[in-house]
């Protein structure tokens, strides 16, 4: 499994999950999912949060 | 409105009581219309009911995020899976000695329909109580 800054991100917005997931267009379980680390996305998922927070994918998650 | 429109603004939960109550409408509605006096007429109908489930699933799989159908393929692969050897373990023991516990088991309906009936539903519950153990447990380790 990844980790990832989308928790961080996502506060920085003041965002709840719920906005994130509208943003997303996912349910707010697979970002709870994502966000703790416990479901990685799929890539074109991946760059679709990369184009919302504007920053480079591995500026989000990380394989460490 | 065009249907595909007024099919993404359905919620996701809505879809499988509907799905159940059209699917079951089908063949209530072909006995019914006496379209299922004969095996040729009957397959007719479930055809038609099994198509309009399998239309239905589409536009709710088409719905659901990629989370949600990683769920439902874990469940099917491994509740499925799981629910099957069961049904396997239950085949091998049951028909053991001759198969005595089943005759006993329906109770003295013994007939070609009893025996297929009990082979279809011992393996579709099985599979469906893995299937949504399975699912279930998937949730879970996500939270």
């Amino acid at each position: 499994m990844m980790k990832n800054r989308l928790k961080v991100l996502r506060a920085e917005r003041d965002w709840s999950q719920a906005d994130l997931a509208a943003r997303l267009d996912v349910s707010r379980q697979s970002v709870n999912a994502i966000e703790t680390g416990k479901y990685d996305p799929s890539l074109p998922l991946a760059f679709k949060i990369a184009r919302l927070f504007d920053a480079p994918i591995e500026a989000i998650f990380s394989d460490g | 409105m065009s249907l595909r429109t007024r099919f993404s603004q359905v919620p996701a939960w809505a879809y499988a009581p509907a799905l159940i109550a059209g699917g079951a409408a089908i063949p209530i509605l072909g006995k019914h219309l006496g379209v299922m006096r004969d095996p040729v007429g009957t397959a007719v109908v479930m055809t038609a009911m099994i198509a309009f489930v399998l239309w239905g699933t589409l536009h709710y799989w088409r719905r659901l995020d990629e989370a949600a159908k990683e769920a439902h393929k874990f469940a099917w692969y491994w509740g499925g899976t799981a629910g099957l050897m069961v049904a396997f373990v239950a085949f091998i023991a049951l028909t053991a000695n001759g198969g005595d516990l089943i005759g006993a088991g329906l109770g003295g309906r013994i007939s070609p329909k009893a025996f297929v009936e009990l082979g279809v539903i011992g393996v579709l519950v099985p599979q469906m109580i893995g299937y949504v153990v399975a699912w279930v447990g998937w949730w879970i380790a996500k939270r």
